[in-house]
């Protein structure tokens, strides 16, 4: 009796150990499992962003031409690019460019989707209509654009004719250019930011409205005090988003005006571009690179906080 | 003090229905005067300046633009990196993705936060070391075993995708998708023997498909839509991409409205296709990745 309790304990503890014994080599094949999934992600990641991101910040401190060795010059191309003028022209461009765009942009936005919220006929047809091109290439809209802006055969500017306004040289003289690439990158991206819109709005509390109502808020009053604060966060999203969006432009101004008239609309990456692959100047444009990807991180890492906090 | 008063409410709802067709005027115009000149002989760009719709309609020109600026070989190229790349970023997001949500191993959370950590980083960023890692790719492009002696990867379909293999938003997406579904699921397939591939393959992916089709969509039009990489990398004729050869022929024949805005429209429609058969899953997928925030 006492022995066979003795061997039942014991053999628990044996069928314990084993299971153990069992679940840690189950545990570690599944590790194993784990990394193998992981493993060709991770490779290519580290061939094609990770490296890549240190050598920037490596190829940053030297001088390169892609034919000799690169040259060690220290802080040489940061010194030298901040006292470049066609690079500070650069950073004043791409931020006239942002300022001008994400605020304006945000707000029609809104209204757009403010405008398309209501029961009508036709609501989801008029989403996917402003929502199309920004499925389509910034080269393609940039393509459209150009058209649009033809001094000659473009509507706009047939239409401000017929209107007895002379032409406007929408892309080629030096103040219109940017305000143009402005409003055609509203144009493209306002779809993408309404969509967003319209789901917060959707996730207010119809009952608040409701309540303030019946306590005689107006639907401005309304609006203003309750849906603005509700989607504050879905806001400082987009306006984060977006001004990371806009510091990178570069498509629009390489198709539209190739970066003129007299640099009007240079941008950051279109300094950058040149710099590389025109005039392979690769150091000076990791140096470029390495800046703008701290503007980039730091607007990223304030918009996180910004955003968490308001939700908070 | 509830305001019923039928007059405003209906002044309202006009002014409501007027700016929402204003918007849509806003784009559909536009649309529809791209529309017109891609039908627009070519002749009558100088013979009639100034006017919108054409006098005579020419389907023409859509196969011209296919044959005469070679719209159609870019065409291929793009749709054939589209796809390539669009496949590899997939599988390698619903495997990471399902390593990082389901299977616990050693350094998870470093590696998951790792891969946040490279989605702010601009593609800007890396492109100067990518092209020179492109060029001094061994024994390609007439390089020798130290890479030396040829153009490597540049100007080659492999160096083309090289920076559309992976996209660390798919692996995020993909992984928060697979955090939300019920370990039971897995469990019964693991009493039967099954082993995690068979979780990934046979049950959690197949209930997956939105976040499939959203990071499948957002992979195709990174790839289709991509500019700068295929400007840098491409010299041959044959090799470019869609954007690449309509900017190409934009810039050699800046009056040829008509053969441009079909080019144009063309280089759209598998964007705008995809756009429209997943729309259901992708407006969803944009508000709820932008509400996470």
């Amino acid at each position: 009796m006492q022995d066979q309790t003795l061997t039942s304990v014991l053999s628990r503890r044996w069928l314990g150990w084993l299971q153990g014994a069992e679940r840690g080599v189950l545990t570690k094949r599944r590790a194993r499992t784990g990394y193998a999934f992981i493993a060709p992600a991770v490779l290519i990641l580290v061939v094609t962003n990770l490296i890549p991101l240190l050598a920037t910040l490596y190829l940053s401190f030297t001088e390169y031409d892609l034919l000799s060795p690169p040259q060690w010059v220290g802080l040489g191309q940061y010194e030298s690019l901040f006292q470049d003028t066609d690079f500070r022209n650069a950073i004043g461009q791409t931020l006239y460019f942002t300022v001008a765009q994400v605020p304006l942009g945000t707000a029609i936005a809104l209204l757009a989707a403010l405008l398309l919220n209501r029961d009508m006929a036709g609501r989801t047809a008029y989403r996917t209509i402003v929502y199309l091109p920004q499925a389509t290439s910034y080269v393609v809209i940039a393509l459209i654009w150009v058209f649009l802006y033809d001094p000659i055969n473009g509507p706009l500017n047939i239409f401000l004719t017929s209107m007895g306004g002379g032409p406007v040289y929408w892309l080629t003289d030096e103040r219109m250019a940017m305000p143009s690439l402005v409003i055609m990158s509203i144009w493209r991206n306002l779809g993408y930011y309404m969509v967003i819109y319209l789901a917060a709005l959707q996730s207010v509390p119809q009952e608040l409205h409701e309540a303030a109502a019946i306590d005689g808020a107006s639907a401005f009053g309304r609006f203003l005090h309750i849906t603005i604060p509700l989607i504050a966060p879905v806001t400082a999203f987009i306006v984060v988003t977006w001004t990371i969006g806009a510091l990178q432009m570069f498509t629009q101004a390489y198709v539209m005006t190739g970066g003129g008239p007299v640099g009007t609309t240079t941008t950051i990456v279109f300094r950058l571009y040149e710099e590389a692959f025109l005039f392979l100047q690769l150091g000076r444009a990791s140096a470029m690179a390495m800046l703008f990807l701290i503007a980039v991180a730091a607007l990223g890492l304030l918009g996180r906080r910004f955003i968490a906090g308001k939700e908070a | 003090m509830h305001h019923h008063n039928p007059a405003r409410r209906l002044l309202k709802s006009v002014l409501f229905q007027a700016g929402a067709l204003l918007l849509i005027g806003m784009y559909l115009v536009p649309m529809l005067f791209i529309f017109a000149m891609s039908l627009r002989p070519s002749q009558e760009v100088f013979s009639r300046p100034g006017t919108l719709l054409p006098e005579n309609v020419r389907a023409a020109n859509y196969p011209d633009a296919v044959q005469s600026a070679d719209f159609g070989r870019f065409f291929i190229n793009s749709l054939g990196l589209s796809v390539i790349g669009t496949v590899l970023q997939v599988v390698l997001s619903c495997l990471a993705g399902y390593a990082l949500a389901r299977i616990p191993f050693r350094g998870r959370n470093l590696l998951f936060l790792s891969i946040i950590g490279l989605l702010i980083i601009p593609p800007q960023i890396t492109m100067i070391p990518l092209f020179i890692l492109a060029k001094f790719v061994p024994l390609a492009g007439g390089n020798d075993a130290f890479g030396q002696g040829g153009i490597g990867l540049l100007d080659s379909y492999p160096g083309l995708l090289l920076p559309h293999l992976i996209n660390p938003l798919g692996i995020f997406l993909m992984r928060q998708f697979y955090l939300s579904l019920p370990e039971e699921l897995a469990d019964a397939v693991r009493v039967d023997g099954g082993t995690d591939w068979t979780v990934l393959w046979r049950i959690f992916t197949p209930l997956s498909k939105p976040a499939v089709v959203i990071v499948a969509i957002f992979s195709f039009q990174g790839v289709w839509n991509d500019f700068l990489w295929p400007l840098i990398i491409t010299q041959r004729n044959e090799l470019k991409t869609l954007q690449l050869g309509l900017t190409v022929f934009f810039q050699e024949n800046t009056t040829e409205w008509p053969l441009l805005m079909a080019g144009v429209l063309m280089a759209s429609v598998p964007v705008i296709l995809l756009f429209l058969l997943a729309q259901k899953f992708f407006v969803t997928g944009v508000g709820a990745g932008a509400l996470k925030g």
